[in-house]
């Protein structure tokens, strides 16, 4: 389909050491995975653990130009998979209030009470920074498809916000 | 309010997070090193298992599959769901799996529901159709050579087997392991018991599964055996069972030299080479019915193009297009040079080639480097003769992907 950079250009990505990546690309796939679950430990833990498998594919993932976009993929995957074996199937939804102790929107509850899918197209869309074709391709779903969850989403997070000024 | 809420959400991130917890790098590189060495141990291991079970079994993988009893029924009929597209050709549209028939276009029928996977092959009686997940390669311009890539990660790059009755097999588990490798293309075996597939690079392949599930196994061979490390990409079953034509990609081929393709004919049984090897990276490969010819896409560079920044040539081609080649390697030859031509197939009696013809658009990322790439929807579904003569489109009909023709006259 496309050949793009995701989050690390390509031609940075040729000249970069792993240790380059790993400084480059932490903060982003930590945030992301703290993002979509909301558990701190479990998202560090998920990082290192996606980072870890890039490492072991280094010399064909340091070739490509979704490097970034791989790892914070796979670091939600971990995720899933470890709720998914723990609880029998589900990423946990935050089912609290929309709204911080200040009365804020609390977007990022918001955000979580989303259905994984489309939690996941937003995390990767809104914080990974993601193009939406690179977004399909994580997910494993259709441009078209990404666009439907990402309405959904902000449709989610809109209600979120006429609840908060209502 | 896409730039709106991606500032508001990180903000709230560093608000909750709050101080990170340390970096361990050392820790990761640990953890990686381990995983590495599992990898391949797990390759070394199932190459010794594979060895010993031909050893053991006088060589039974091969000859279960190729046994008398295996043969594909005299008068195969489609059934089921595939009742009525015997000799059609099946493609998907958005979330649907439909077939057309080529000589009478206004004639379609919905097949079964996508989800997500592209139909790429029929076993030989058409009573089932191999699937796959519908990631696109990408192509890209790494360390002086165009390559073709694969833009998923991790999941699921999986094939399934869809039957008369509707039902799915999902034939791979696209974890990340490489004891369970992931599929992104291949075929069935005369008999249909059995898909050969191979993947995106991540494990050396190609592999072959029973067709109703199970664990996979490589296909035996020492490609490596003379230096490089091969790993397979694409993999076809010839329909007479005399051998398996590979795709493997090189980090460093001893003739071919760093990040080559190949594409080769091995004999299933003892995966002895057959024929010669041909530096092309060919994609999608597929057999004519009698066996004696593979046609296959490969991306034919602009040479005014400009690689090293990522942008395109004046005339902003990047194409794919059809090739054919003989089954011993020989008379490779490009049959078609217009537009991007993607995924051939052949028409039951090896007359007609169809394939997905589309038009090059160009995406600008983030960075500024631009790709080309067939906006979703616009392809045109094409048939041809085997020459490149004879073209003709079957109108009203937009595959989004791979398409597969049934083998049934």
């Amino acid at each position: 389909m496309t050949s793009s950079t995701y989050v690390v250009p390509r031609a940075e990505v040729n000249r970069l050491t792993f240790e380059d990546f790993y400084a480059a690309e932490f903060d982003r796939v930590l945030d992301s995975a703290f993002a979509f679950s909301g558990d701190r430990d479990a998202s560090a833990d998920a990082t290192q653990e996606a980072f870890a498998r890039a490492f072991a594919r280094w010399r064909r993932l340091s070739r490509q130009d979704w490097a970034g976009g791989w790892v914070t993929t796979t670091a939600l995957n971990v995720l899933r998979r470890r709720y998914r074996d723990a609880a029998g199937s589900r990423v946990p939804v935050d089912e609290r209030a929309s709204h911080d102790a200040h009365g804020r929107v609390d977007l990022l509850r918001a955000l979580r009470a989303l259905p994984v899918r489309q939690r996941e197209a937003a995390v990767l869309f809104y914080m990974a920074d993601l193009p939406l074709h690179a977004v399909a391709d994580a997910m494993g779903v259709s441009d078209g498809a990404v666009k439907s969850h990402l309405a959904r989403a902000r449709e989610g997070l809109r209600v979120s916000l006429e609840e908060r000024d209502a | 309010m896409h730039d709106d809420l991606k500032r508001r959400l990180r903000d709230e991130v560093d608000a909750e997070l709050g101080t990170r917890p340390p970096r361990n790098l050392s820790d990761a590189l640990t953890r990686g090193r381990r995983k590495r060495l599992a990898l391949r141990l797990v390759t070394t291991m199932s190459m010794v298992v594979v060895g010993s079970a031909l050893v053991a079994g006088g060589l039974a993988i091969g000859r279960s599959m190729l046994s008398d009893e295996a043969l594909p029924p005299a008068n195969p009929r489609a059934e089921g769901i595939f009742a009525e597209v015997g000799g059609w050709i099946a493609y998907r549209s958005g979330s649907e799996i439909r077939a057309v028939d080529p000589a009478n276009p206004t004639e379609t029928r919905l097949i079964a529901s996508s989800k997500e996977a592209d139909p790429i092959g029929w076993s030989l009686d058409g009573g089932r159709l191999l699937l796959r997940p519908h990631p696109e390669p990408m192509v890209s311009y790494v360390d002086g050579g165009w390559q073709i890539g694969w833009e998923q990660p991790e999941s699921p790059l999986d094939l399934f087997v869809l039957d008369s009755s509707g039902s799915r097999t999902r034939l791979t588990r696209g974890n990340g392991r490489s004891d369970t490798p992931s599929g992104t293309w291949g075929s069935f075996s005369p008999d249909g018991r059995n898909v050969v597939y191979a993947c995106c690079g991540g494990a050396p392949g190609p592999y072959i599964i029973d067709a109703d599930g199970g664990r996979p196994r490589e296909v035996p061979g020492d490609r490596w055996a003379s230096g490089g490390e091969p790993f397979a990409e694409w993999a076809a079953w010839s329909p007479d069972g005399s051998r398996i034509a590979f795709v493997d990609f090189w980090e460093g081929h001893p003739t071919y030299g760093q990040h080559a393709y190949t594409l080769s004919f091995h004999d299933p049984d003892s995966g002895d080479k057959l024929g010669e090897v041909v530096n092309v990276g060919a994609a999608g490969p597929t057999w004519a019915p009698d066996g004696s010819r593979l046609a296959f896409w490969a991306v034919v560079p602009d040479e005014d193009a400009d690689p090293s920044n990522a942008t395109l040539g004046p005339g902003g081609d990047f194409p794919a297009q059809i090739f054919v080649i003989n089954a011993d390697g020989s008379g490779l030859r490009q049959i078609t040079h217009a537009g991007d031509n993607r995924w051939p197939t052949w028409s039951p009696d090896g007359s007609r080639i169809a394939f997905a013809r589309g038009r090059l658009s160009f995406m600008t990322a983030t960075d500024g480097s631009q790709a080309a790439y067939v906006q979703p929807g616009t392809r045109q579904l094409v048939t041809m003769a085997p020459d490149g003569t004879n073209v003709r489109i079957v109108e009203g009909v937009q595959p989004d992907g791979p398409i597969a023709w049934s083998p049934l006259p």
